[in-house]
């Protein structure tokens, strides 16, 4: 069940939910890993993510949320799942031991690895491209936030 | 944005504690993976993989929806890249992505991380799958598709991203009317500039604690006369203007096109003259004040011509309702759930001397209402937190102490209550604010 979409995300409710507070959302491009998401498409997944996940607190309400990409689906699918202590769910692992040789070794590799982000960091500036464009609130404003507290209770009704 | 004093004071106390700050700032050695201005990734010491990493803001938010757009959008930005990059450093091509908020779903830290583990076949790691266990949960696609909608509206409306809804298909709602830039972009006020009407309880005891609207400006439902009904009784400043002014709030209306929507087909004038002779049957005087909550827990402390709460509504006394009912009432009344939290002697000191709780709480045992509210807020939001005083509500009479949470235990741990607010309706109405 659909229960939101734009041009770069969809969400709904699966059929077959973990429980009673699941959905799930995909980015629209086709892909398997998260990787393959440019920068702007992964940021709107996991913000769509979290507010549905915002709202599963109040709306079901949960005492906590998971987010969970697994990337063992055909598409890449972000698992948003409401939590009760008594769910009877349990994503806990059992830490592994690994010696300080075998975590510098692994340190090192990924770094080098993830070392090149910072290069295509340079993006990064640009990237708040729009966030900013608020007006400085102005006494009419005000008078405007008024009215929007009357809406906002009145849209709390059912 | 002006945060509580207490919750900033709190912020302060769990940063200077934090050992993920310490990691970020090399205070705390740590292996790291990546690195800018605005965010960090170390190894897990307790990886549930070899190179699982933890992700995190440099700057120290205990939840998720505390993080700033502008930052958010870096954050999970570069996790795509970033995940990338863990899963060929461990020479494998799958990585799990896994956020935990509260503690219940295993958030172990009070600055706000996740947790990036590369997997492979045969890893053990299954247990990381969502199961499906065939929970129906059609019930909440309403609710769901509402708030998302309306947040998502708001939130992309204030970055200036609103083209991405445009996705000409039946979710974008139709009873939405278009909003104005400028308009959206006006910050919403904190639920707790809520008067704190006096008590509907008869009335609409039912106002579904469920259905939240993050959103200070969703899109408008359409309202059944019945609804209408009830928006009006629960929003005492409409009521107050539909019977004191009803000239003001057909202005308001006027330029107002989702409340103008919400009363579409309605006379104003004369479901006010209704009103006001309702009222007047009642007993009640139509004017009271328009900003208080203080004031409707102080009974009779009319104030200046601001329209407001009606003050005389049936009070329905606790001894009458059923304790669902009473928390109901409360969870409705932030000075009074305040008290209740945070200071009952003081409640039990105000009774006698405030004639609408001495009539609430007429014949009723106190301390045990008390109690089941506090075990009660205790089970649904964590107790603290669940009140947070806004600027405005300052009531004749009460000290400022509450600003600081009177009778906090220090030491329990603070993030339990940051972790707490969680649970607290305002809380939604906060996040639309934060996402921004």
């Amino acid at each position: 069940m659909m229960v939101y979409e734009d041009t770069l995300v969809t969400a709904e409710l699966p059929e077959d939910a973990a429980t009673n507070g699941h959905v799930i959302v995909r980015p629209r491009r086709a892909v398997v890993r998260l990787s393959e998401l440019p920068e702007e498409e992964s940021a709107h997944l996991f913000l769509v993510a979290s507010y549905a996940a915002a709202i599963l607190f109040q709306g079901v309400q949960a005492e906590g949320t998971n987010i969970i990409i697994n990337e063992d689906e055909e598409r890449l699918t972000a698992h948003v799942v409401a939590r009760r202590s008594d769910d009877g769910l349990d994503f806990r692992w059992e830490p592994l031991k690994l010696d300080e040789a075998a975590m510098k070794d692994v340190a090192e590799r990924l770094h080098d690895k993830a070392f090149a982000l910072g290069a295509q960091g340079k993006e990064a500036p640009k990237e708040p491209t729009a966030p900013e464009e608020k007006p400085e609130p102005s006494a009419l404003d005000e008078a405007e936030a008024e009215e929007n507290y009357l809406i906002q209770q009145l849209i709390r009704l059912p | 944005m002006a945060d509580e004093p207490s919750q900033e004071e709190l912020l302060a106390q769990q940063k200077a504690n934090c050992i993920f700050c310490k990691i970020v700032a090399g205070e705390i050695p740590s292996k790291s993976v990546y690195e800018d201005e605005r965010m960090a990734a170390v190894l897990d010491i307790n990886p549930a993989a070899k190179g699982h990493t933890l992700v995190m803001t440099k700057e120290h938010y205990p939840i998720m929806p505390l993080i700033p757009p502008e930052e958010f959008a870096h954050l999970f930005g570069k996790t795509a890249p970033l995940s990338g990059a863990v899963a060929a450093g461990a020479l494998t091509k799958r990585c799990t992505t896994f956020i935990a908020n509260g503690a219940v779903a295993g958030q172990q830290s009070p600055h706000f991380l996740f947790h990036l583990i590369p997997r492979e076949q045969g890893d053990g790691l299954d247990k990381l799958s969502v199961p499906a266990r065939g929970v129906n949960q059609s019930d909440l696609a309403e609710m769901m598709r509402r708030n998302l909608y309306a947040v998502m509206r708001q939130h992309l409306t204030q970055t200036g991203k609103l083209s991405l809804l445009q996705t000409g298909s039946a979710m974008t709602e139709p009873a939405a009317p278009p909003v104005e830039e400028g308009q959206a972009a006006t910050p919403a006020p904190t639920a707790q500039t809520a008067p704190a009407a006096p008590p509907e309880a008869a009335q609409a005891p039912q106002a579904a604690p469920v259905t939240p609207a993050p959103a200070p400006r969703p899109a408008a439902p359409r309202l059944s006369l019945d609804q209408l009904g009830r928006a009006i009784e629960e929003n005492p400043e409409i009521k107050a203007l539909l019977i004191n002014n009803p000239a003001k709030l057909q202005g308001i209306l006027a330029a107002n096109p989702e409340l103008r929507q919400i009363f579409a087909g309605v006379d104003v004038e004369r479901l006010g003259a209704a009103l006001r002779q309702q009222h007047l049957a009642k007993g009640a005087p139509a004017t009271t004040t328009g900003e208080g909550p203080p004031a409707a827990m102080s009974a009779q402390a009319p104030t200046q011509e601001a329209p407001a709460a009606p003050k005389e509504a049936a009070l329905v006394p606790a001894r009458e309702l059923t304790l669902p009912q009473i928390f109901a009432f409360v969870d409705r009344k932030p000075r009074l759930k305040q008290l209740m939290l945070y200071d009952p002697e003081g409640l039990k000191r105000l009774i006698p001397e405030n004639e609408r709780l001495s009539r609430f709480f007429e014949q009723s045992n106190v301390n045990a209402i008390i109690q089941a509210y506090q075990e009660h807020a205790k089970a649904t939001h964590g107790v603290r937190a669940t009140v947070e005083p806004s600027d405005k509500e300052e009531p004749e009479g009460e000290p400022a102490k509450r600003r600081t949470s009177p009778n906090r235990e220090q030491a329990e741990d603070a993030w339990d209550e940051v972790r707490g607010s969680w649970g607290h309706k305002a809380d939604l109405d906060r996040i639309g604010r934060l996402f921004r």
